[in-house]
């Protein structure tokens, strides 16, 4: 009977080994790594570049030297990651090259510039931001809307962290949102359900196994005092719990309150998911 | 004894468990779609999930639709037509109106059955409709106000029982065509505007190929040799026969399954057209047993680094091979 029973252990073995095996080799687990690395790579050093430039027009940056005084907007006008690498000591580490155009008073004359920088990225650091390199700089650019202001870069701020938690990674050191008291409806198609933020994302996960959300745009729908609603566009790649790849198009009503340390306190988040982009012709009626 | 058939039929139960059978790279389109409840053209109450098992294409429309519905309707007749036998028994054409009011279960049923008898029509009341329009984020709108019947190009016209019927509406609606798989999840959207090869190849993709080959080889033999063999497997996984009714490649002359049989004691290769498959057969090609002979090769063998074969079924449809050459 011990022989039949090691057998069968055998089998058991032999069958989850198969099975995990497969996982590991599967093409569309591969494509899922991949998209969950760049995800998390692109939401981790867009949350630090965002409070980097709000920091700016706030005129509480660090690194204000290196820039003209009195900052009225800035706008990000084109922006590039680059492969991540290893350096000497065999850290990981990745380049944010960004090009943006800036206003800023001088002699109470607005005057404007444009400049490309690149973000220097320790990434095994928790993301942690290690240098910032003025690569251009050139005067008599385009003047700056006056709407890309601190709290534009606020408002991506939040959104690039909100999105790591979304993603499963642990955005609490960074110290810039609060869901402990936030509540959040979810339609997936036919499926509804609600609850607490970290339980109804805990529900979410048998759609959206795990993955990587990407921000398509942020809309200020509502900003009153220090009540504001956002409007989330996102798209996720993944996979479900049924091991299928998926992708959703996904937006998100989020009503925050600021408080007065500027943390992001989450009272209420909206989500439905929407056809995917997929296809240019998928909104033609006949 | 009996423990030894328990363990038997525990490690077989084992070994059947493999995960989905399809290998799609088609992505789930996350909550585009989902259960739904409706009347279909026999006037039965339905729900999206008594089709799970089969893949479905689900497009909306309606009767009077002068334009769009009726090349939709014929897109779709000639997509199936061109699918194998296989896959229009896996596949279920679901066409679901936006006119719930004048297209009722009977009239439906005319309409779809002018286009193909095996698609589905499916009406019911105006809150089902605008569940189902709503969970595949679809669109409608009325156009304008009533229209005298006379006026609209119609494919059927209605048997109609009141003067009220003599007049119909016109609406405009999403032209998409959903493509579901067999859990009910929506894989894919077209439109006839897609290619029906690419559109077939994506209906393929979700069903398992009831014809499994494996283990495929052809040997590099002399640069002057004029005929090459290639061996393998061929499993029927199906529960139904199937027919092998020709084996085509580009790299011969001719392409053919042979059997070499002793005739008079000597050894001779006998063409084996229209071989039948059981269900679950499984048929070794091997040296002096069956194989898949080329003859009149175009180029030598050893200038190759494989071989494009299609076996083709009279009901799994063509199943393609790629052989690697054996050096």
């Amino acid at each position: 009977m011990l022989r039949y029973l090691c057998l069968l252990l055998c089998s058991f073995g032999l069958y989850s080994t198969s099975v995990n095996a497969l996982v590991e080799y599967n093409p569309i687990h591969q494509k899922y790594q991949q998209v969950k690395n760049y995800a998390k790579t692109i939401n981790q050093v867009a949350t630090v570049v965002m409070g980097y430039y709000a920091d700016l027009l706030k005129h509480q940056s660090s690194y204000a030297g290196n820039y003209p005084k009195n900052i009225k907007a800035l706008q990000i006008i084109g922006a590039e990651l680059s492969e991540v690498s290893n350096d000497s000591e065999l850290q990981s580490q990745t380049t944010f090259t960004l090009t943006a155009q800036l206003s800023y008073l001088e002699q109470q004359k607005l005057k404007t510039q444009q400049i490309q920088e690149a973000f220097i990225f320790k990434l095994n650091q928790n993301g942690a931001l290690n240098q910032v390199e003025r690569l251009q700089q050139a005067p008599n650019a385009k003047i700056v809307d006056f709407e890309f202001n601190a709290n534009h870069y606020l408002n991506r701020q939040f959104a690039y962290s909100w999105l790591l938690l979304l993603d499963g990674h642990n955005a609490a050191h960074l110290n810039i949102f609060d869901d402990s008291n936030a509540n959040y409806q979810i339609v997936i198609g036919a499926n509804r359900f609600s609850g607490h933020a970290r339980e109804a994302l805990e529900k979410r996960k048998n759609w959206m196994g795990s993955g990587g959300h990407l921000l398509r745009s942020v809309n200020v729908i509502k900003a009153l005092d220090n009540n504001l609603q956002l409007e989330l566009i996102i798209d996720w790649k993944g996979i479900a719990t049924n091991n299928k790849w998926r992708i959703a198009k996904i937006k998100q009503v989020i009503d925050i309150q600021k408080s007065d340390q500027a943390i992001y306190k989450i009272t209420n988040i909206n989500e439905q998911h929407l056809l995917p982009d997929i296809a240019p012709w998928e909104k033609i009626l006949c | 004894m009996l423990n030894n058939k328990l363990l038997l039929i525990l490690m077989l139960g084992f070994s059947l468990i493999s995960p989905a059978n399809a290998n799609s790279d088609l992505p789930v389109l996350s909550g585009v779609g989902g259960n739904f409840t409706a009347v279909d053209m026999y006037n039965k109450p339905m729900q999206l999930n008594d089709y799970k098992g089969k893949v479905v294409i689900l497009g909306f429309g309606y009767t009077n639709c002068a334009d769009v519905c009726p090349f939709t309707l014929g897109y779709l007749k000639q997509l199936y037509e061109q699918l194998p036998k296989f896959a229009q028994d896996k596949l279920q054409i679901m066409f679901v109106t936006v006119d719930p009011e004048y297209d009722t279960p009977e009239h439906l049923n005319q309409f779809i059955t002018h286009f193909n008898p095996n698609f589905v029509g499916l009406t019911g009341s105006r809150a089902q409709i605008d569940h189902i329009v709503q969970l595949f984020k679809a669109r409608y709108t009325q156009i304008g106000g009533d229209v005298d019947v006379e006026n609209v190009r119609r494919v059927i016209h209605k048997k109609t029982t009141s003067a009220a019927e003599d007049k119909v509406r016109l609406y405009n609606h999403s032209v998409t065509l959903y493509l579901i798989d067999q859990d009910g999840e929506t894989r894919h959207i077209g439109y006839t505007g897609t290619p029906k090869k690419e559109f077939t190849a994506n209906i393929l993709s979700l069903l398992e190929a009831p014809i499994k080959t494996e283990n495929f080889r052809i040997k590099e033999n002399s640069k002057n040799a004029r005929s090459s063999a290639a061996y393998g497997e061929i499993t029927n996984l199906s529960d139904t026969q199937d027919v092998l009714l020709s084996v085509s490649s580009s790299i011969a002359k001719k392409t053919e399954l042979h059997e070499t049989q002793i005739i008079d004691g000597f050894a001779k290769m006998v063409h084996q057209p229209n071989h039948r498959f059981k269900p679950g057969q499984v048929l070794t090609l091997k040296p002096m047993s069956y194989h898949i002979m080329f003859m009149g090769l175009h180029k030598p063998i050893s200038d190759l680094s494989f071989v494009d074969v299609i076996l083709k079924f009279k009901h799994a449809g063509d199943i393609p091979i790629r052989i690697d050459l054996e050096r």
